[in-house]
């Protein structure tokens, strides 16, 4: 679990009125036309999330989402590009909006800051997007058979830095393939713990990758190592994109949960610092038999939710019963403690321990 | 046996859901720096780390048998032979619960019995024999050494505070030690009471067990004391010192170590005891000398020795 540092307010819905199509034409989802709802349209999907740099009035980065909407007009549906502060979360208002998207259109971001797209209907190749006009770079599409899989390319993350491009093994599959970008020449497998649902660039040479099982790793594709495994701070339902935001060094994420009575979306942005919050300190448990006036090292643990260490936290001890006194300890990189507890007279002793999580 | 100084504490997830498990022996580890690593099936595909106190936490979805390599630099690490075929066997990483890169494949089956790998060879261990294999499979395994006092089936290695002694922990709570560079079994023995599997913890010099009904309980490195025997010596002479004897055993006779022992003399006896409180040894034997008046009346003297737990 993570500790949470942001949120955005909710992706705003358009009205009846707010939705520019030729008239006529039939119309969908009647039952957004229903009060109490307001709003001719609800979130379908999520389709990408990312960070850019880009001045704001309150800040230097905004945050977009692009999401497929139902909606009541033809077609029935809307690729829509909300832009978001980077740093207060409030709406700035609407992006340009990628022509030629199908409902199954995915967007993953480079390591570098680049966007790809997925097309899936007709052929599913990847393409580069300007993330400033969102036009579609015919000429960057990436050969599926040079990255051993002639059919498709399962979500890549292009490193042109690295000269790396990294995908998914196949559905279900708990690896990840690495690629030299230019070449195609594999280089290696970096088993995860879990199949790959998403990757996203972290750094030059690191990634996290949130996998099926709802488990982040962040891997080092440089040299094939999974660095460390905690648990998503959101849980797996719905539709979810998460996404790394390289300038507050936070993760990001988008989940799609049931609209309000109004039809207005409650869904937001949230984000979190990958620091693991505590969520168990460890009964304590005696290292040598406990005898009368002999000082006892007890052993405890503080771990967060996937079973990590929290360090650097005090613990503090206190008992009842049979004369005993207590001596606190802190949690080393290990998440271990040891507090010390003595007692004068034979009997039993209760110790209460406690950890100040800041 | 081995003094309780722990639970036991059913395995519990941070809902307080229980772990089921129906995997292999040997598919769960103790790790000083992570905790109980336990792979729940192929088909539950989860891996938890489990505490101390029982507390679970899933950390990924691998799942294989746990080979202790004291082979890389680093102490505490493992290697992971696939369960499907028992045929290749990978590096394992137990921070994230992953194989990583893949070492040996060989033919299905090739690989049943293999449970540490060392510096020069593979060993394992069924019943009393110890075999051993070359790294590369090329042979088939040759029994090395035939312990004493073991018990049957497959026992569960762990490291030891002595880099060259392995502990070797038996279902029936028989628990041996084996110096796999003079390829003898080493000093020493222990009993746990049964188990599935049990593993040392060398940073903390205590023992986990796992038993039938998927429940840890943890014990010290010594017995719980049992018996304190008489104190027996020679005859004490005049102006003379003499060493009296006790010695702690546990339930099974196993000697307890590391136990303060008080002494005293009951009231009117004469001479006096050189020290008032001893500590027992490895074997469990503690002493005290007793100095005989040099002049005066001669009499009787009671010795008292006593444990407090």
């Amino acid at each position: 679990m993570f500790k949470q540092i942001f949120q955005s307010v909710p992706p705003p819905y358009r009205t009846h009125a707010e939705i520019v199509i030729p008239p006529g034409g039939f119309t969908y989802y009647d039952y957004l036309l229903v009060p109490p709802r307001l709003y001719s349209e609800e979130l379908y999907t999520v389709v990408a999330l990312y960070v850019q740099r880009e001045r704001t009035p309150f800040s230097d980065f905004t945050i977009h989402l692009l999401g497929v909407t139902n909606m009541t007009l033809w077609p029935s549906w809307a690729l829509r590009h909300w832009k978001f502060d980077g740093d207060t979360g409030v709406f700035l208002g609407y992006g340009t909006t990628p022509a030629g998207f199908l409902l199954t259109a995915d967007v993953v971001e480079g390591a570098e800051g680049s966007l790809w797209v997925s097309v899936v209907v007709p052929t599913g190749d990847w393409n580069e997007l300007n993330p400033l006009t969102m036009v579609v770079d015919a000429s960057s599409t990436l050969d599926n058979a040079k990255y051993g899989n002639p059919t498709a390319i399962e979500t890549p993350l292009v490193d042109r830095t690295n000269n790396i491009l990294m995908r998914r093994w196949g559905s279900g599959i708990n690896k990840v393939r690495v690629y030299n970008f230019v070449t195609g020449a594999w280089l290696r497998d970096i088993t995860l713990s879990g199949a790959p649902l998403q990757i996203l660039g972290e750094s030059e040479r690191h990634a996290y990758i949130h996998c099926t099982n709802n488990m982040f790793n962040l891997v080092d594709y440089v040299e094939g190592k999974v660095l460390s495994t905690f648990r998503a701070p959101l849980p797996l339902t719905g539709s979810i994109k998460y996404a790394w935001d390289k300038f507050h060094r936070r993760l990001l994420a988008f989940q799609a949960v049931a609209d309000n009575a109004d039809g207005s979306s409650a869904s937001v942005i949230r984000g979190w610092y990958p620091v693991p919050q505590a969520v168990r300190l460890t009964k304590p448990t005696p290292l040598i038999a406990p005898r009368v006036n002999k000082k006892i090292p007890c052993l405890l643990r503080l771990i967060g939710d996937a079973g990590e260490p929290v360090s650097g936290v005090n613990v503090a001890a206190s008992a009842t019963g049979v004369g005993a006194v207590t001596v606190p300890g802190a949690t080393d990189n290990n998440g271990e403690a040891i507090i010390y507890q003595t007692s004068i007279t034979a009997g039993s002793t209760t110790l209460t321990t406690t950890a100040a999580i800041p | 046996m081995l003094e309780i100084l722990s639970g036991p504490h059913s395995l519990l997830d941070l809902n307080a859901v229980a772990v089921t498990d129906d995997s292999l022996q040997q598919c769960r580890y103790w790790d000083d720096d992570i905790g109980l690593i336990f792979s729940e099936s192929r088909t539950g595909k989860k891996s938890w780390l489990i505490q101390l106190d029982g507390t679970a936490c899933s950390r990924g979805e691998d799942y294989g048998v746990l080979v202790l390599d004291l082979q890389r630099e680093r102490p505490g690490e493992y290697l992971l032979i696939d369960t499907l075929l028992f045929n290749a066997i990978y590096l394992y990483d137990k921070r994230a619960a992953t194989r990583t890169a893949l070492l040996l494949a060989g033919t299905t089956n090739s690989m049943l019995d293999i449970q540490v790998r060392l510096q020069d060879r593979l060993l394992s261990a069924f019943g009393a024999a110890v075999k051993w294999r070359p790294l590369d499979l090329s042979a088939a395994a040759v029994t090395e050494a035939t312990l004493t006092g073991a018990g049957t089936g497959a026992p569960v290695w762990s490291r030891t505070r002595d880099p060259a002694v392995l502990a070797l922990a038996y279902e029936n709570g028989n628990i041996l030690y084996y110096n796999h560079l003079t390829k003898l079994q080493a000093q020493g023995a222990a009993f746990i009471g049964t188990n599935k599997d049990a593993w040392h913890s060398p940073r903390h010099n205590i023992w986990i067990k796992l038993d039938a009904s998927r429940q840890l309980t943890i014990h010290a490195a010594t017995p719980r004391p049992a018996t304190l025997s008489v104190p027996a010596g020679s005859t004490p002479l005049r102006g003379r010192v003499t060493t009296f004897t006790t010695r702690i055993t546990g339930d099974a006779g196993e000697p307890v170590a590391d136990e303060l022992v008080d002494w005293s003399l009951l009231a009117g006896s004469i001479g006096q005891l050189a020290e008032a409180q001893s500590r027992t040894d490895a074997a469990g034997y503690a002493t005290v000398d007793y100095i005989a008046p040099v002049t005066g009346a001669l009499g009787d003297a009671t010795l008292k020795v006593e444990l407090r737990c």
